[in-house]
């Protein structure tokens, strides 16, 4: 039972994995290097059974498999193309463009929370789990609404903070 | 406090917002809002002790119960603990509790312990750390308890103290009377004045035949006293922690300290090493005041003799029935032997801690050789430690 966090930290691991080889599978990319010669790195989480099977290390691995999804909606992959057009591979340019297209990223919220979920249960006791999963999906939940809440109101939120900390330091004094 | 799962997400947060520069990827950065959700959750509880009770007294070896209510308001998952003292073992129950609080709850901490050495304790505040629901943040705190116990020895029963042949002409106190006391009626003797008589037991007609002042003096009213040494020199504390010398000869001292205060005897102490004294008294009181001293009893160092010196004026005042309880091959027997010819002494000797080491064998033959000097000429009596005490 002690090591029970463990299980449902490496099934949480292969969830986000498999998340991520469908998304890679749905992208240009895939035509490219065959999702299947990816499955092997599904046992990264295996390898580390001793401490956290969800490790930064395995995160960065399937970071690393978004990133044909999410680059080319960043402002750096935009002056890449530029830069290789204007210095003449136009060819090159348009052929870059064509593989790495834009496309939104929805799972990846969900692989970032399960991430989360298994750092909370770390050494935990199972009781416990489903507190931490309920709260890693809720925050997955209410990210978009606040980060639209965000958007809108930056300013007024900007303005928050200020108070806030003004009142903080008042209160310290005293 | 941070916890490891708050570094964690810490770091996470640090980590999507470095990639998600270096990408120049708002997408990466925004994901950051995830762990930093979980890290500014709430948490804290206000923690109060709604009833305490508990057994006050009990013996070595007893058990006591502890039975506390807590009322926690907040939220996070609560850990409260009750330490015990190391001599304290707990039997039935938990004195660690563990719940998620919402809201409002009532926390019970009930056990019952096994006390295996005596002494007053007075058990720790309880002691509580509340972590975050995310388990990021952990903050620790305390609440007043006031659990007391008083952890006595057993007293044994000891139906009669065998008369004991010896030197001494008189050491039984039971068939003796105090030397000193409230004056009876009987008559003794008529002796010359001393500074500190009263007058009205002058005999004036003595007085006027032998031209000088003469009192009647009459039997004094009670029994004898006795008097203990205890021995309290780090020897004594051969053996565990639990049991070792020291703690047989405090069982020893109370049970003495029963009997005689009990029939009547003014019964006096004094810890040999710790200093403390206790003068002769009769009664109850006297009794719980001796016990309640054995209880505090933590030894230090001082020889016989400066013992003896000490509690001089007392002895020579009420000569009493010199009780010593000690380590035999430890002291010096000269001085016991000495004092043996002023006044009734009888010797405790403690035995049994010896291990079946060349060491230990040699230490047995030592105290053997001196029980057998202490009894040819006083009296000696040996208890092992490892039994429980049947008196002699």
């Amino acid at each position: 039972m002690k090591e029970s966090w463990k299980l449902i930290s490496l099934i949480s691991a292969e969830v986000s994995f498999l998340l991520t080889l469908m998304t890679y599978s749905s992208s240009s990319l895939s035509y490219i290097v065959n999702p299947l010669f990816l499955l092997p790195l599904s046992i990264v989480p295996l390898l580390r059974w001793n401490k956290n099977p969800f490790s930064f290390e395995f995160l960065t691995i399937l970071l690393a498999i978004y990133i044909p999804e999410i680059f080319p909606s960043t402002p750096l992959y935009t002056s890449f193309i530029n830069a290789i057009y204007f210095a003449g591979f136009d060819n090159v340019a348009r052929y870059i463009h064509s593989i790495l297209v834009p496309q939104p990223t929805p799972i990846l919220p969900l692989v970032i929370a399960l991430f989360c979920f298994s750092q909370m249960i770390e050494r935990e006791k199972i009781q416990y789990v489903g507190v931490a999963l309920l709260l890693s999906l809720t925050s997955y939940l209410i990210y978009p609404f606040l980060l639209l809440s965000l958007k809108s109101s930056f300013l007024l939120a900007f303005l928050a903070v200020g108070i806030l900390a003004i009142a903080c330091w008042m209160l310290k004094l005293d | 406090m941070m916890r490891k799962a708050g570094a964690s997400l810490v770091k996470l947060i640090v980590y999507l917002v470095l990639f998600g520069l270096f990408l120049t990827s708002p997408e990466l950065i925004k994901l950051a809002i995830i762990p930093a959700i979980l890290l500014v959750l709430p948490f804290g509880v206000k923690v109060r002790v709604l009833k305490e009770e508990w057994d006050e007294k009990t013996i070595v070896g007893g058990n006591f119960s502890v039975n506390i209510l807590i009322d926690v308001v907040g939220l996070g998952v609560l850990r409260i603990r009750h330490d015990l003292p190391e001599f304290f073992e707990v039997e039935n129950g938990s004195n660690f509790a563990e719940c998620i609080v919402i809201g409002r709850r009532v926390v019970k901490l009930k056990y019952t312990a096994k006390a295996t050495k005596r002494g007053i304790y007075k058990l720790k505040d309880l002691e509580y750390e509340v972590e975050s629901l995310s388990k990021t943040f952990v903050k620790r705190g305390v609440t007043n308890s006031s659990v007391t116990v008083e952890v006595k020895h057993r007293i044994p029963k000891i139906r009669k103290i065998k008369e004991v042949r010896g030197r001494a002409k008189s050491p039984i106190p039971g068939i003796d009377i105090a030397k000193i006391g409230v004056p009876g009626t009987d008559f003794r003797e008529i002796r010359e004045y001393l500074p500190g008589d009263s007058m009205k037991f002058v005999n004036w007609k003595a007085t006027a035949r032998r031209n000088k002042l003469m009192v009647n003096q009459y039997e004094v009213e009670g029994k004898k006293a006795v008097w203990i040494f205890l021995d309290s020199n780090p020897y004594m504390l051969h053996g565990t922690s639990v049991k070792n010398y020291l703690e047989s000869a405090i069982e020893v001292a109370n049970a003495l300290a029963y009997y005689y205060t009990f029939r009547g005897h003014k019964v006096g102490l004094y810890i040999v090493g710790d200093g403390r004294i206790f003068h002769p008294d009769v009664g109850s009181r006297q009794f719980r005041r001796i016990s309640k001293a054995l209880l505090e009893v933590e030894g230090g160092r001082e020889s016989f003799e400066e013992a003896v010196e000490k509690c001089k004026k007392f002895l020579l005042l009420y000569k009493p029935l010199v009780v010593v309880i000690t380590r035999v091959e430890r002291v010096k027997l000269d001085n016991l032997i000495k004092l043996s010819k002023v006044m009734p002494v009888q010797v405790i000797s403690l035995k049994g801690l010896y291990e079946e080491s060349f060491s230990g064998i040699v230490m047995e033959a030592v105290r053997r050789r001196a029980v057998t000097l202490l009894r040819s000429c006083g009296n000696c009596v040996e208890v092992d430690v490892n039994k429980s005490i049947v008196w002699w």
